[in-house]
């Protein structure tokens, strides 16, 4: 029996597409309005698994992991400028990015299984350890 | 071709992370902020997921009405209730949200039993909006 948890953080940030090897009006041609800084709402659902404690009836160290979370992943980047952190703040490096430093945040006995990361309602961007493959992809909570 | 149907059902009820015979301090050691003396309440949201064939006649991979009758009947004896002292299980199991997930997951597959083409997949569990909990084999 697999039990996976999923936590939904949220962060609120700015960001602007961009690639600094090309040209102003290079950039406004590839990336359009997304080269103007704007933000994001992002919704972030992050699942684990790991081993339940008889005793307690909780997945081990679960309450650990989402005040490691906030405190080491997400709070340093709420309400900031993304490109001052990262060199590439699209959907899909942002979801790589959180996906990488869950795992060094991880407390020992849990395993990533997938980050789920909405930029908007309209798109969304998924990593799934290749560990879980077969686990069917979030939704967003209705 | 095989696939996968979800319903979902909605129920409510409390519970209470703690020890019975245990001084306060030692519960806020084992459950930190899960911790409260009166223990607390949830609008769960159970969506189970089903596999199998569509059947012949009908269509379907199980009528929604039977899969209603089997939510409802797993579901209801928690609904509004204390699960630590209302419910037999919870009585020696921790009412965790995710022993709910494995208690649920337990009695959907053996109330399945007498469905021989159909098998539960999983049991996925909201907290609320931002908490989820799933079972799967």
């Amino acid at each position: 029996m697999m039990l996976v948890f999923t936590k939904r953080f949220r962060l609120s940030a700015l960001h602007s597409l961009s690639n600094s090897d090309l040209s102003e009006e290079e950039n406004r041609s590839l990336f359009g309005s997304c080269y103007q800084i704007h933000g994001h709402s992002y919704n972030i659902l992050v699942s684990v698994t790991g081993i339940l404690d008889e005793k307690t009836g909780l997945l081990s160290h679960r309450e650990n992991f989402v005040e490691l979370m906030n405190k080491k992943v997400l709070e340093p980047l709420q309400g900031r400028y993304l490109n001052d952190f990262f060199t590439d703040t699209s959907g899909e490096a942002l979801v790589q990015n959180i996906y990488k430093k869950t795992q060094e945040i991880l407390p020992s006995g849990l395993d990533v299984v997938k980050v789920l990361l909405f930029e908007t309602q309209k798109n969304r961007f998924l990593v799934t350890n290749p560990k879980y493959d077969h686990q069917r992809p979030s939704t967003l909570i209705s | 071709m095989k696939l996968k149907l979800t319903r979902k059902i909605n129920f409510c009820c409390g519970q209470q992370y703690a020890f019975s015979g245990v001084d306060e301090a030692s519960n806020k050691s084992a459950f930190g902020r899960l911790y409260s003396p009166n223990g607390w309440g949830h609008n769960y949201i159970l969506e189970a997921t089903i596999e199998g064939y569509p059947d012949k006649t009908s269509g379907m991979v199980m009528n929604l009405r039977d899969f209603d009758v089997i939510l409802k009947s797993v579901t209801d004896p928690l609904d509004h209730q204390f699960l630590n002292k209302d419910v037999e299980y919870f009585k020696n199991v921790m009412p965790t949200s995710e022993n709910v997930a494995i208690y649920l997951y337990k009695e959907i597959t053996s109330h399945l039993k007498k469905y021989s083409s159909i098998s539960l997949h999983s049991v996925r569990l909201l907290e609320g909006e931002d908490t989820m909990f799933e079972v799967s084999t």
